[in-house]
């Protein structure tokens, strides 16, 4: 558990001294205060867009954080031999895997909590309402982030730092769009079918993380919903993770 | 009794044969240099010993037990070639990231880290970012890695090269002063005189195959030596 704890730690350490999650958290900040400005320009709608623009920006953020972290983080230290001085110490590949899995979650969350503490200012001095459904809407960002964190992360260990990140980002974008590639491809042919279908069964629906829409109107997800949509990201969270360790256990450290 | 010993052990890489049978063990307290030259196989020895590659066929023993439970190796320490240290950390934080994967108990991990820093020397460093260190202080800054646990096997894979005269007579001051503990060391090295200077058994290995396993009392000249091995081998 302690060594667990201690690479999770120096993970987040990692991420938090690099310059992409600087630039990120600073990037954020700029754009949440500058939706103050835009508000100003949506005459009647202030609200709605502060409230829309905050949780855009939150989401996008952490889940670009996601991507990067997963697809770099441990692909380097393969590649660089750190991962021999950490490996080589009486832990299993496992609890390495787990460890760096936790620490880019530690980092997505500390940018989701910046986030939301800069909105939750803007909202109050905007006198934005803050509801249950905006944080309920945190929550759901963060659980997005780890799955497509796990995907970054399995896409790292079969492939180079840069075509995971664009597999990574191709998943989370197919995610997005995944019940409308299904329907597409219903009314296509051969391929396209086939590529609608598999991609509809094997990669997460990231669209069911997505409240804006009740945010902004002041609707609340039922309990039921939010269980189920968590069992749902830990389901996919779960077997990608799994996959990575066999990958992982197979992997000859050069 | 062995500290170690490596059975039988074959590996390919890409249809290329890096190991083929290799077999030989350390008795323990001895200092053992490994010697071959570049690509002759030993960094993927020193690899599979740690567990980092998988053989294709044979086994390590390490006090007679197989390497399947990872607390066996809390007892072994281990300096990769050149490895590239977490550059975002100081050399006291990356010591104490070492500590907590080696289960060391928190009230002994500042003392113990202390004690390492001092041993190999970088006391006046510690504070600054491992990215700013020369090779020689990363070299000591592994050794420090390794002692952590007060390990009985210590696995050392070149951990001379591209050192300056003062760097290299820093670190065999450190290893004889291993030696003195009683330690079973097994070390590669391409400077020969060096392994001459400290050793008491030498195992030498030539595309994959072991040439030679003597002890250091049987020769005089151990440069000599490997170079007729390698002749006659090829």
């Amino acid at each position: 558990m302690k060594a667990l704890l201690s690479i999770a730690y120096y993970t987040l350490l990692q991420n938090m001294r690099h310059k992409i999650f600087l630039i990120s958290i600073g990037a954020g900040t700029f754009l949440i205060i500058f939706s103050i400005l835009a508000g100003e320009m949506a005459v009647g709608e202030q609200t709605r867009f502060i409230l829309d623009f905050s949780m855009a920006i939150t989401q996008v953020l952490s889940l670009f954080l996601a991507i990067i972290i997963g697809s770099y983080q441990t692909r380097e230290e393969i590649d660089k031999g750190t991962v021999s001085l950490i490996i080589t110490k009486p832990i299993s590949r496992s609890l390495y895997l787990l460890g760096k899995f936790s620490g880019g979650a530690l980092s997505v969350l500390f940018n989701i909590l910046c986030m939301g503490v800069l909105s939750l200012a803007v909202f109050y001095f905007q006198k934005v309402p803050i509801s249950i459904p905006y944080m309920l809407s945190l929550y759901l960002i963060f659980i997005e982030s780890l799955i497509v964190l796990a995907f970054a992360m399995f896409f790292s260990l079969i492939s180079s730092s840069i075509i995971a990140t664009m597999a990574t980002f191709g998943t989370t974008i197919i995610g997005h769009f995944s019940r409308d590639f299904f329907l597409l491809s219903q009314k296509g042919h051969g391929l396209a079918r086939i590529f609608g279908k598999t991609s509809y069964i094997l990669l997460p629906n990231l669209e069911k993380f997505n409240i804006k829409t009740m945010v902004i109107y002041s609707t609340s997800p039922s309990l039921y919903y939010m269980l189920m949509v968590t069992l749902y990201a830990l389901f996919f969270m779960t077997m990608v993770m799994v996959l990575n360790k066999i990958i992982l256990d197979k992997l000859d450290i050069q | 009794m062995n500290a170690l010993s490596v059975q039988n052990i074959s590996k390919t890489i890409n249809k290329k044969n890096i190991l083929k049978n290799v077999n030989f063990s350390l008795e323990e307290g001895t200092i053992t240099g490994f010697i071959g030259h570049n690509g002759a196989g030993k960094s993927t020895t020193f690899k599979i010993i740690m567990n980092l590659i998988h053989p294709n066929s044979g086994q390590i023993l390490i006090w007679d037990e197989k390497p399947e439970d990872h607390d066996i190796y809390k007892k072994v320490g281990y300096i990769p070639e050149s490895p590239l240290y977490p550059d975002y950390l100081n050399a006291k934080e990356f010591l104490s990231y070492m500590c907590d994967l080696l289960n060391i108990p928190s009230a002994k991990k500042s003392s113990l880290v202390k004690d390492a820093i001092l041993q190999v020397g970088i006391e006046k460093h510690t504070s600054k970012l491992i990215k700013y260190y020369s090779k020689g202080m990363k070299q000591k800054l592994g050794i420090a890695q390794m002692l952590l646990a007060q390990p009985s096997l210590l696995i050392m894979d070149e951990p001379l090269s591209g050192l300056d005269p003062i760097g290299r007579h820093d670190i065999l001051k450190i290893m004889d002063d291993l030696k003195s503990e009683n330690k079973t060391i097994l070390f590669s090295s391409h400077i020969l005189y060096d392994i001459e200077k400290i050793c008491s058994r030498y195992v030498m290995i030539a595309d994959g195959t072991i040439i030679g396993d003597i002890p250091a009392n049987q020769t005089n000249n151990i440069e000599e030596l490997y170079l007729s091995k390698i002749r006659k081998d090829s």
